[in-house]
């Protein structure tokens, strides 16, 4: 599913987080199958720099954006299969990230001394057919994510927390530009970026 | 003499770089730093630098979009971004003014402007702006500054609704340096969002 970039600098950093990504991977592929009954295998623990560990009270806010994570991993495991080859390398890289976002997540819900939420058998996602659909789908559940995240990031502590956390999210900001670009709509909508624009 | 600085010293030294003084304070007077301890800057000066850095970013789309450098095609897109920045400075300002602190809300000065590019190291130049790709690239390398004030800022603020017009800010700039290097390299998606996790670059105090 993971498409290895062939770009020299940022890829050379890409494929550290392939590295750990690869399980990922197979953990959002297996989201796929658990219909079917087989249980989900669980993400593994995103490497992380030292930093002081998150306040206990905010484990519940964490796992909240982990799902959030978990279903954006499903819908682009999903779909990228759908997307027109323009933007199918687009679909891998950003389901490569979110795999990310998730094992960050992770890790910092353990630092904290919580249990990080595992992914759900499956996901209501609708039924897109079209390559369009899916942007539109993909586009949705990332703007969901930043209006998620600037909703958490004030409440987390200490600040080296929110730090980690404000780097996913502006992540998913330039997926969304990507994303909406994609579908021909303004790339950067608004100066302060709200997740319902 | 080799000095260590405090976060609150490095934020002080580039706001009086940038001509600031009513912000630098006592603590400007640091001389070399090489590392940062723990102290953590008040919220107006971190507001200032983030207020600093907006007008930087003014001054350079405008000197970008005045070079006559860029394609037609792609100067609607550079307008567009530098109205997102004059918005940015004008909602700083307005938490700047609401502490009751200076709030300059016009473009940065053209030597202050560069004298922050020389002391972060950002290469490009605000006056010699020879084509499209010099512009882009200097455009590129200051939101990767612009990201940066931000992402530290979200670590020594406290006023949660501070903490959320940074992030707000820092995720435009963000966009903003995926559809610049997305106008670089068109349909590398790689280099447009080469990171999972988006940090900038830090600010560096001038002369050290």
């Amino acid at each position: 599913v993971v498409t290895e970039p062939t770009d020299a600098e940022p890829a050379s950093r890409r494929r550290l987080l392939s590295a750990a990504g690869a399980g990922l991977a197979g953990a959002a592929a297996t989201l796929l199958v658990t219909g079917c009954g087989q249980a989900a295998k669980p993400l593994p623990e995103q490497k992380l720099s030292p930093t002081s560990p998150a306040a206990s009270a905010d484990i519940d806010v964490l796992n909240h954006l982990l799902d959030l994570e978990h279903v954006a991993i499903s819908a682009y495991t999903a779909g990228t299969p759908l997307l027109v080859p323009d933007v199918t390398k687009a679909g891998s890289l950003f389901l490569n990230d979110e795999l990310g976002h998730a094992g960050q997540l992770i890790g910092l819900i353990k630092q904290a001394g919580g249990l990080p939420n595992k992914p759900a058998p499956s996901y209501d996602l609708g039924h897109p057919q079209t390559s369009k659909d899916v942007l539109e789908l993909l586009h949705e559940l990332e703007r969901q994510q930043l209006a998620a995240y600037l909703e958490a990031i004030p409440q987390l502590a200490p600040g080296m927390v929110r730090q980690q956390v404000v780097a996913v999210m502006a992540n998913d900001a330039q997926h969304v530009s990507v994303l909406r670009a994609s579908l021909g709509l303004s790339p950067v909508p608004s100066a302060l970026v709200t997740g319902r624009e | 003499m080799k000095a260590t600085a405090t976060r609150r010293e490095v934020i002080a030294g580039s706001l009086a770089a940038a001509g600031f003084a009513a912000f630098a304070g006592p603590a400007a007077a640091a001389t070399t730093t090489t590392t940062t301890t723990a102290s953590v800057p008040s919220e107006t000066e971190v507001l200032a630098l983030m207020l600093t850095l907006e007008r930087l970013m003014v001054l350079a789309y405008r000197r970008v979009l005045a070079s006559g450098t860029l394609e037609p095609s792609v100067q609607p897109t550079v307008t567009v971004q530098l109205d997102h920045e004059v918005q940015h400075v004008a909602a700083v300002a307005a938490r700047l003014t609401a502490l009751g602190q200076p709030a300059p809300t016009g473009q940065l000065d053209l030597a202050s402007g560069q004298a922050l590019l020389a002391h972060n190291k950002v290469s490009g130049s605000l006056t010699h702006i020879s084509d499209q790709r010099d512009a882009l690239r200097l455009l590129v390398n200051l939101e990767s500054l612009a990201e940066g004030v931000h992402y530290a800022a979200i670590m020594d603020l406290s006023t949660p609704s501070l903490i959320r017009l940074s992030a707000q800010i820092m995720s435009c700039e963000a966009q903003h340096w995926t559809v610049l290097s997305g106008i670089q390299h068109p349909g590398q998606y790689v280099k447009a969002v080469p990171w999972p996790f988006v940090q900038g670059n830090h600010v560096t105090i001038p002369g050290g």
